[in-house]
């Protein structure tokens, strides 16, 4: 049979044909899908497949039973995972329940997983791994824009004169993304790339900054007080569509070139030109972790914001605020509410107009009080508040931050669900395992970085006695006694679409050859966003005095270690390192070191070093290269042999609740 | 008929011969016997297959790998009575000896050697020359071999790096070339490539010329008989074409001495 | 002998052929046009797709010592596809696997009477071939069928007449006016190994092996052991292709490997077989994410 479905691995949201048999996949054709992959594919989207027909996949619930687990029948599962929820909410209250969702399962899945714990189970503690990449986007773009989300559409990059690349590796996290930039590079439009790295698109870059790490708010201030002082912003625009721009100057004024450059190490020629030529075109700023990752992510966010306002960079063709979504589903799990903070279409819990829809729909009380973060949950868990926690595709033992706090967490919960498709890294800690769909066997939709909700189709029989996302949590809920009366993921779209005003009208016919982008009015899409008017009504300057990063060195950690994604690789493994070709591209963890540093440190290539942070400490090999500048260390964090997560800086921005994973400070010794 | 399907074979024995190369002694179950220099396809159930050059063949297949890798060190786990895959013999092998040949062997090159000169040996030659580098003299293999070969043959040997025991020469292979007797024999040269670059380079300057240099080259090779592409050296497969090549043939392909 | 049949009865003839074979055809899904598996005639289209079908007789993943083999027909296969076939004989013939199946196999290619965007089939041979089994040509109102097996010519088809051969050699001079033949006399000679454009290519390729997987000649495969040894298309733009154990690799750099798949296709392949290893499909330059384009890089070879 052959299925048109979405690509599983990152927000650009590749639309493919697969031709399978029902139990092996045979074939993978990129769709010719215009305005999104135009007959291509990275090396994810032809060769990452083969994780779903792995004879590893999980195939009955099981319990933990001694060192191991047994296997049981649903019916059981589905009774001790209601009972033991249900127990310990009555014991401690609804607070001592921690959910966490997935951004790898489908707005279905994500939906139901948030209404489950706010419905059911009354808390707020339900969040998702948004919370670790662009939190401080939906902060930050929300209290600016008025909407957490990509403004413009992929198809809109070849209207733009001009891309500013701030902290995103794009040809290596969003390959198509990164390829359709180099098109247009090579048909004449101009790149400005700020990064502490060299990487691919250095070679298209006409102005590469190089930054040290956690100086991305100065470097942003100090273009924008350029601007302004070179006359070249927007002022009709700021005029008519914006306020608070007297306290934005107030503070940007702070930042001419010379202090710029003294923090952020760049050349103060450098930033003057980026902020020229930046001003002076139709310009879309692309932004990913190098942004969001940092406890200043919100701030750098609004930064950006603020930029495009200033030069009415946004709202039309060719312009706009790119944040690359990490996950196929990152945006549509935010959108579902998958937050602690947000329901459904971004309403916030405290918000008591907003709180009241759902009320009015769920037929309950719902908690006003934002509940725990993603990383706040493992704390809770540690500090005895948060007794059970239920995780839904994800594994934080090896994404999150002080892995080994998470473990310590994990064994001191008194109940663990994990819901997966493998015994991962985490699943081995639960008390009960859940087997669950791939998107390979699932109806449902994902909604990519630009905002488009597309759909999700089965292309193979569905291993052992499986089941999907969102009919194990039905099903708990029933057990639960509340009549969810979903009979297929079409069903729970029909909620959505009710009740959320992106999605409103959204049904599977009017995406059944092509997705389209939220808002969402009667079928209709929205390409550019913000045209008339923000969706906040006026644009807000959001500015921010640069606050030097929660870590940075001293004589005892003398190196800033950070972090990100290789090409071959996803995330922490779990689908990508089932593939052997993938696997063989990137088969082991590195540090990459500076020649300089390595010189300086008596390293060669491939020597066993210890990295060590105030946070704890790891092993891995050395790659000598000047892909980073000196006295910067990077290192992937997708490996369990070297998981640097363990080492990772896990201090938060206080209103996005995102961890600085960019900016460790580290020091390093043979082994 | 080649082909990609394994055949079953039983490890007679398993000799350590220094701390990271182990000698593995299997079952010859194959239609074929090889010729010196050509090698076998080893699966390792659960690792994955390698391409391993024969040592020796008299009592069975001896092979002599060094743990370098996954399937490798998953290889050196394996015990008399285990089973392996395997299949070949594949490639050229060494050229025909007509005359003095010199071999010069660095590190694991010498198992390859090996089948040269115990196979010439036996059919009565004895006009050869081993001249044998290795890292440090506990990486020296088939000491016992290499002492009653020099009953019969010219050997010399020297280690990059000695220690307190070693009295023989100390320096890399090259050091050891002004041992060669005769500039007119044909040299098979065996080992890692920047071995291989630096020897040419010196036995042209002592003369030699380009049409009497052997090389054995060392590429990833999955299939053995030229389909699977990943030998690709210029327009030869190392697997089918080599892995002995003569040295004139291939020297103007960049990839040569990468 | 050249036969004809009546455009609309080959969805008829297809689901004569589906009676007692697996028959393999372009069709569509979604906007997308995709080489497969057929369940009726009605599915039928003759169009080019994206993909060829490599992996009707060449699985993509195939476990190694499982192989099946049985009579198949591919049907509206294109000319540079089938002509790929011939190439991949000279390679994968010794292969037992490719070579059961490959006896096993009908292919009935279908004439490009329109050039497509990306080919340039004419530079090798053309929308027509000499070798082939069933080739069918559109001239209208009717496919002009020649045939050397007529084993699969069913009750439909007619002989054909002198006007419509007539018909179908001006089809054949108008293709050959808007897609003129590039000059490729001597390449394999005039390709060069430090050509500059190899690290040019390699400063915005996104190694996604594209150019290999849709490239109806690359054959290069990977074999790994996974629970049984399995062997799967592989592609020379990635680094493992050639990384061995200890992490020596001698493409260890992208430009050497865009070198490796330029010069195998346009010299070294022809070294040993004298023909290029390429039938002028131009799919390499549509799945390309970057556009790196082999017409433009034919043209560009010096003197």
């Amino acid at each position: 049979m052959e299925v048109k479905t979405v690509c599983p691995y990152c927000g650009v949201g590749c639309n493919i044909i697969v031709v399978s048999d029902g139990n092996r996949v045979l074939n993978i054709i990129p769709s010719k899908y215009e305005a999104i992959n135009y007959g291509t594919l990275c090396i994810k989207g032809w060769k990452g497949l083969n994780y779903t027909e792995s004879k590893k996949r999980l195939k009955k619930p099981l319990l933990k039973k001694g060192d191991g687990f047994i296997e049981i029948s649903w019916k059981e599962a589905i009774k001790i995972a209601a009972n033991n929820l249900k127990e310990i909410m009555e014991r401690y209250g609804p607070d001592a329940l921690g959910f966490q969702s997935s951004a790898k399962c489908t707005n279905e899945d994500n939906y139901l997983m948030q209404k489950l714990a706010r419905q059911v189970f009354k808390t707020n503690n339900i969040d998702h791994c948004a919370r670790s990449c662009h939190a401080s986007t939906i902060e930050g773009l929300i209290s600016t824009i008025g909407s957490g989300a990509m403004t413009t559409s992929i198809r809109d990059i070849d209207n733009a004169e001009l891309y500013f690349v701030i902290g995103s590796n794009t040809t290596e996290q969003h390959p198509i993304i990164g390829a359709r930039i180099i098109n247009n590079i090579i048909s004449g439009k101009k790149l400005i790339l700020a990064d502490p790295r060299k990487i691919q698109l250095s070679n298209f870059s006409s102005i590469h900054m190089r930054h040290y790490p956690g100086t991305d708010l100065a470097l942003l201030n100090t273009m924008a007080n350029i601007i302004v002082e070179k006359g070249l912003y927007n002022k009709k625009f700021i005029e008519e569509r914006t306020e608070n721009f007297e306290e934005f100057l107030k503070v940007i004024e702070f930042y001419d070139a010379d202090r710029g450059a003294r923090i952020t190490g760049v050349d103060p020629d450098l930033i003057e030109k980026a902020a020229i030529m930046y001003a002076k075109s139709r310009s879309i700023i692309f932004y990913a972790m190098g942004i969001t990752q940092h406890t200043q992510g919100t701030e750098n966010v609004q930064a950006i914001a603020n930029l495009a306002m200033l030069t009415g960079n946004i709202g039309k063709s060719g312009t706009g605020i790119a944040p690359l979504r990490g996950h196929n589903n990152v945006q549509g799990a935010s959108d579902m509410g998958a937050l602690s903070d947000f329901l459904p279409g971004y309403r916030r819990v405290y918000d008591d107009q907003g709180r009241r829809i759902f009320e009015e729909a769920w037929k309950t009380d719902l908690p006003s009080k934002p509940g725990a973060a993603l990383n706040e949950m493992f704390h809770l868990a540690l500090e005895g508040k948060i007794k059970a926690l239920y995780i839904m595709g994800e594994n934080p033992i090896i994404s999150e931050p002080e892995n080994e706090k998470i473990i310590e967490a994990f064994k001191r919960l008194e109940f663990l669900i994990v819901q997966d498709i493998f015994m991962s890294e985490t699943a081995e800690y639960a008390s009960l395992v859940l087997p669950s769909y791939s998107f390979a066997e699932k109806i449902g939709t994902f909604t990519n970085t630009e905002r488009r909700i597309q759909m999700v189709r089965p292309f193979l029989n569905p291993p052992g006695e499986t089941r999907a996302d969102w009919e194990i949590i039905t099903m708990i809920a029933r057990e639960m006694g509340y009549e969810w009366n979903y009979n297929s993921p079409e069903d729970v779209m029909i909620e959505i679409s009710s009740l959320v005003p992106q999605y409103k009208g959204i049904n599977y016919s009017c995406i059944e050859n092509e997705g389209v982008q939220w808002p969402v009015n009667d079928c209709k899409g929205t390409e550019i966003m913000h045209t008339e008017r923000f969706t906040r009504g006026k644009g807000r300057f959001m500015p921010a005095y640069w606050k030097r990063p929660s870590e940075f060195t001293t004589d005892e950690y003398p190196y800033i270690l950070t972090t990100g994604r290789l090409y071959y690789q996803f995330h922490t493994g779990t689908m990508t390192r089932k593939s052997n070709i993938l696997e063989r591209e990137a088969p082991f963890p590195f540090a990459e070191v500076n020649p300089e540093d390595a010189k300086y440190l008596s390293l060669r290539d491939d020597d066993c070093i210890r990295i060590i942070s105030k946070f704890g400490e790891l092993t891995t090999r050395v790659r000598i290269t000047d892909v980073v500048p000196k006295g910067i260390v990077f290192m992937p964090f997708h490996y369990h042999e070297s998981p640097v997560n363990r080492i990772t800086n896990p201090n938060i921005d206080p209103v996005a609740r995102i961890p600085e994973l960019k900016v460790t400070a580290v020091r390093i010794e043979r082994c | 008929m080649k082909s990609m399907v394994p055949v079953n074979t039983r490890i007679i024995d398993v000799f350590e011969e220094t701390n990271d190369v182990k000698s593995f002694l299997l079952e010859n179950n194959l239609d074929e016997d090889p010729l010196p220099g050509q090698f076998y396809e080893i699966y390792v159930r659960g690792a994955g297959e390698i391409p391993i050059s024969i040592a020796s063949w008299r009592d069975g297949l001896l092979f002599s790998v060094k743990r370098v890798g996954y399937v490798t060190e998953r290889l050196h786990g394996m015990k008399k009575g285990d089973i392996l895959g395997i299949r070949g013999p594949f490639g050229n092998g060494f050229p025909e000896h007509r005359r003095h040949t010199v071999l010069i062997a660095g590190g694991i090159g010498l198992p390859p050697a090996r089948s040269y000169i115990e196979y010439w040996l036996s059919k009565g030659s004895r006009n050869m020359q081993l001249l044998y580098g290795a890292r440090t003299p506990s990486d020296i293999v088939y000491r016992r071999i290499l002492q009653e070969w020099s009953n019969y043959i010219d050997v010399h040997i020297t280690v990059d790096k000695g220690d307190k025991e070693w009295k023989g020469n100390v320096g890399v292979v090259t050091t050891i070339f002004h041992r060669i007797k005769d500039r007119e024999s044909d040299f098979i040269i065996i080992g890692p490539e920047i071995m291989m670059k630096f020897s040419v380079m010196e036995l042209k300057k002592l003369g030699v010329s380009e049409d009497n240099i052997y090389l054995s080259m060392e590429r990833k090779m999955k299939c053995g008989f030229g389909i699977c592409g990943h030998c690709n050296i210029g327009r030869y497969y190392v697997c089918k074409d080599g892995p002995v090549f003569k040295y004139s043939l291939i020297k103007d392909i960049p990839e040569v001495f990468h | 002998m050249i036969y004809k049949i009546k455009k609309d009865l080959l969805k008829k003839y297809i689901d004569g052929l589906l009676e007692k074979y697996e028959v393999w055809g372009p069709k569509k899904i979604g906007n997308d046009t995709v080489f497969s598996k057929l369940k009726s005639g009605e599915e039928f289209i003759d169009a080019r797709t994206l993909l060829g079908p490599k992996e009707s007789i060449y699985p993509i993943k195939e476990k190694i010592g499982e192989m099946e083999s049985k009579e198949i027909i591919v049907m509206g296969i294109k000319s540079c596809d089938l002509r790929a076939y011939r190439m991949l004989d000279d390679v994968l013939g010794i292969d037992e696997f490719y070579s059961s199946r490959r006896r096993n196999v009908h292919f009935l290619n279908f004439v490009c009477t329109e050039p497509c965007e990306y080919g340039f089939c004419s530079t090798f041979f053309g929308p027509r071939l000499d070798e082939y089994e069933m080739q069918f040509t559109d001239i209208g109102e009717y496919y002009i069928v020649e045939s050397k097996n007529d084993k699969l010519i069913g009750r439909d088809f007619e002989n054909a007449t002198e006007d419509d051969l007539k018909i179908l050699e001006s089809k054949m001079r108008d293709f050959y006016n808007k897609m003129p033949p590039m000059n490729i006399e001597n390449l394999h000679k005039k390709i060069s190994w430090d050509d500059p454009r190899y690290r040019e290519f390699s400063k915005r390729c996104i190694s996604c092996g594209a150019c290999n997987f849709a490239c109806p000649t690359c054959f290069c495969f990977d074999t790994y052991d996974d629970d049984g040894l399995y062997r799967e298309w592989d592609s020379c733009i990635l680094s493992g292709f050639t990384r061995m154990a200890g992490n020596v690799n001698p493409r260890n750099t992208l430009d050497l490997r865009l070198r490796q798949r330029f010069m195998h296709k346009l010299r070294y392949h022809y070294e040993n077989f004298s023909y290029y290893l390429c039938t002028g499909c131009g799919r390499c330059i549509e799945v390309c994410p970057v556009r790196i384009d082999i017409r433009d890089f034919i043209r560009g070879v010096g003197p």
